[in-house]
């Protein structure tokens, strides 16, 4: 070694600007984080919430993506709703048919009514109405709603019909037979039954009435089981000057059960055919109002944007002469998108992943209050070296950038354990669910309760970059203040810290 | 007396307790020169850890005036005190202060990433770690450049710390009691590593010390008494036995 000093004396330094970002901060953060365990709990807590956040979120998403594919099988594009009740189905369609982007259109007609399992009735047809009788059947009756179509005229607006469970004997059944039982299966049903037909007795197909799978399975009904339905209404008689209250019901059979996904709809309602729904349960004449309807389903071009056609369809209906004359106060009429005809539920399902984002956003900011915990301990801990790195020529920034660093870094690898933790989560919870029904007997998810084979899923790869993004964002402002009080430490009181 | 390096002008320096504001520093005049050894003598509270923290710019006196090298520096900005410090001025203090997460090797390397960019450090991280491996050897702590602070003894502790402040290549290096917390063997070792640096380096020293055996190997010896200076004078010319020194 040279020993003059000129050997060692520095060449005039040239002034170099300050490095935005000094390789000592990087350099110190990583070690001081990896020096203790417990400093690691700030990466726990934000993989714990950016887990929750992906898992909640996909199964979340899934299970709307299962509900918005449910309504769509039932629910056609367009709903022509709210029409008068003597509106002629034929009159409407015309109008609406005219409209090029309209590709098929349906009739629909509703009505409200109570179903009785045969029992105490044994096999009588019709139902007596007085109160008595009722309450002794309580446990046997439910309110539904009917909803009669034509079958073959609904294939052509929406997915429903095919959301028909079939046995594997029915599978070759056209729409319209669907809604028939064939007498010799009733003859069985009914030997079986018990009150089997009498000799020489002929039974021919008789109507058929189909639940939604879970109320089918809830109400324990079998095919092709025999119900009555009851229900009442106002023709517009007197009786003693007050309207007349006239009962109603009908026999029918209990068909295949439909299950489309769309929990409500499944519950809620079964399908009848237009005419024994029209004619034969609520009365309506044949021949004097032959297409009496409630709404008219209806199905455009796949390109069609709905609210434009929604619009027109509108306009052409409030401009037909036909209905103009038949209507002279407004042939009124709703015409609803498929999404506004279930806005209600829509809207409660993401309200309620609204809600849910924001009840794991508090568990983010958990998170972010355990990364501000461990760096206020690591400051503290660190307070005399922070003294002895001011000595050696780091800035105030510097100092900051050590910990913001370690912020960052907790940060970064919690995002990554928790994203990549969520994602296996996602991908694998199926097996997992599987797997603790059959070792552990229980689920982390009820299937059965949801009626579905498997957990939906639907990963969002942008709500995934927003968890990372607001997990990274959250944490720097978790790391700012014990940063800012790292920075602005005196360097002298900073030396003498014990 | 050779070029001044630092000067110090009438420095005073007071702290608030409470209400009662305690004067520290009542006027200091001191001047290092390049390539000097001063050693700084003084009871406890005499205020001599004080001055060391204002000539190495770690805080702003109340009062006076501090140059370095000719410019003054004690109303710089923190940032360009900060920038001064690390390529002007190194610290060596009696309890080590090393990074203990850190072994030998990177507490050394440590001073020298202060105004080091990341990229750049990523891109010369051989260049600077053989820095610090050389200055190790010269400090004669090659075998130990793996070892974390707990696994190395008080004077091999004190010599990585020696090693840290010579990697900046200071002009002067403030040592605070550096063998202060050693037994004398071990003491004397570290005294002879640093006026080797000063003889074959040039830096100056300021050591501020409590031991007349070691303030006598140092160029001139600055006694301190509440607060002032009582003596400065050139250490061959000093008293052989401690608290001798002429009334203020």
């Amino acid at each position: 070694m040279d020993p003059s000093p000129e050997a060692h004396r520095p060449a005039a330094r040239t002034p170099r600007p300050a490095p935005l970002f000094p390789a000592f901060a990087a350099f110190l953060a990583v070690r001081f984080l990896f020096a203790r365990r417990i400093n690691l709990i700030g990466v726990v807590g934000i993989a714990v919430g950016v887990w929750a956040l992906i898992v909640v979120v996909a199964v979340f998403s899934g299970f709307i993506s299962d509900i918005r594919g449910g309504i769509r099988q039932v629910s056609p594009d367009l709903l022509l709703t709210e029409i008068p009740s003597d509106a002629s189905f034929e009159q409407i369609d015309a109008v609406l048919r005219a409209d090029a982007d309209v590709v098929a259109t349906a009739p629909r007609l509703r009505y409200h009514a109570l179903y009785f399992k045969h029992g105490a009735w044994g096999s009588s047809s019709g139902v007596r109405t007085s109160s008595g009788d009722i309450s002794k059947q309580a446990s046997d009756y439910d309110f539904v709603e009917l909803i009669g179509i034509d079958p073959s005229r609904e294939v052509e607006v929406t997915d429903l019909l095919q959301q028909v469970l079939l046995p594997q004997s029915w599978e070759t059944r056209s729409p319209e037979e669907l809604f028939e039982i064939p007498g010799e299966m009733i003859q069985v049903w009914r030997s079986l039954e018990g009150f089997p037909l009498g000799p020489g007795e002929a039974i021919g197909s008789r109507p058929a009435i189909l639940f939604g799978y879970d109320r089918f399975r809830r109400s324990r009904v079998e095919i092709p089981q025999q119900l009555s339905l009851a229900s009442a209404h106002f023709p517009g008689d007197l009786i003693d000057g007050a309207p007349a209250l006239h009962s109603l019901s009908k026999d029918v059979h209990v068909g295949a059960p439909f299950h489309t996904g769309h929990r409500v709809f499944d519950e809620t309602k079964a399908l009848l055919t237009l005419d024994v729904l029209r004619d034969d349960f609520l009365g309506y004449d044949r021949f004097l109002d032959p297409d009496v309807v409630s709404d008219v389903a209806i199905r455009v071009r796949p390109d069609a944007d709905l609210e434009t056609v929604k619009q027109r369809l509108a306009d052409a209906l409030a401009a037909d002469e036909g209905l103009q004359k038949a209507y002279p106060e407004g042939f009124g009429g709703l015409i609803l998108t498929w999404e506004e005809q279930n806005e209600v539920y829509l809207d409660a399902v993401d309200q309620e992943r609204a809600m849910m984002k924001i009840v794991l956003f508090a568990v983010m900011l958990v998170a972010a209050f355990l990364v501000y915990a461990t760096l206020h301990m690591l400051v503290t801990q660190k307070t005399r070296e922070i003294g002895v790195l001011t000595a050696m020529g780091a800035s105030s920034s510097g100092v900051l950038k050590i910990f913001l660093s370690t912020g960052g870094v907790i940060a970064l690898l919690g995002c990554g354990l928790g994203v990549a933790t969520g994602l296996a989560s996602v991908f694998w919870m199926n097996d997992l669910d599987t797997w603790t029904q059959a070792r552990l007997g229980f689920s982390l998810f009820p299937r059965e309760l949801y009626a579905l084979d498997e957990i939906p899923y639907s990963i969002e790869p942008w709500w995934v970059v927003q968890v990372a993004l607001g997990a990274l964002a959250v944490s720097a402002v978790a790391a700012w203040l014990p940063a800012r009080r790292a920075a602005h430490l005196q360097p002298v009181r900073a030396l003498a810290h014990e | 007396m050779t070029t001044p390096l630092l000067e110090a002008r009438s420095i005073t320096k007071s702290f608030q307790l409470g209400r009662t504001e305690i004067p520290v520093l009542r006027g200091v005049d001191l001047t290092i020169g390049r390539g000097e050894t001063v050693a700084l003598l003084g009871t406890s509270g005499a205020g001599k850890s004080t001055l060391l923290h204002l000539l190495g710019l770690l805080d702003r006196p109340n009062d006076g005036s501090i140059s370095f090298d000719d410019q003054r520096v004690d109303d710089l900005s923190t940032k360009e005190r900060a920038r001064l410090r690390h390529r002007r001025i190194g610290f060596v203090f009696q309890f080590y202060h090393l990074i203990p997460e850190l072994d030998a090797l990177r507490n050394v390397q440590l001073g020298a990433l202060m105004d080091v960019g990341l990229w750049e450090w990523l891109g010369n991280r051989g260049a600077i770690k053989a820095r610090a491996a050389a200055l190790l050897e010269e400090v004669g702590l090659t075998d130990r450049a793996r070892h974390r602070p707990a696994e190395l003894s008080g004077g091999e502790r004190q010599r990585v710390a020696i090693a840290r402040a010579l990697i900046a290549e200071p002009e002067l290096i403030l040592a605070d009691e550096p063998t202060g917390n050693l037994d004398s063997e071990t003491a004397e070792g570290i005294l002879d590593l640093l006026f080797r640096i000063n003889r074959e380096r040039g830096i100056a020293f300021l050591l501020v010390t409590h031991d007349p055996a070691l303030a006598r190997r140092c160029d001139r010896i600055v006694r301190m008494r509440d607060g002032r200076v009582v003596d400065d004078g050139l250490a061959t010319t000093a008293p052989a036995t401690e608290g001798a020194a002429p009334p203020a």
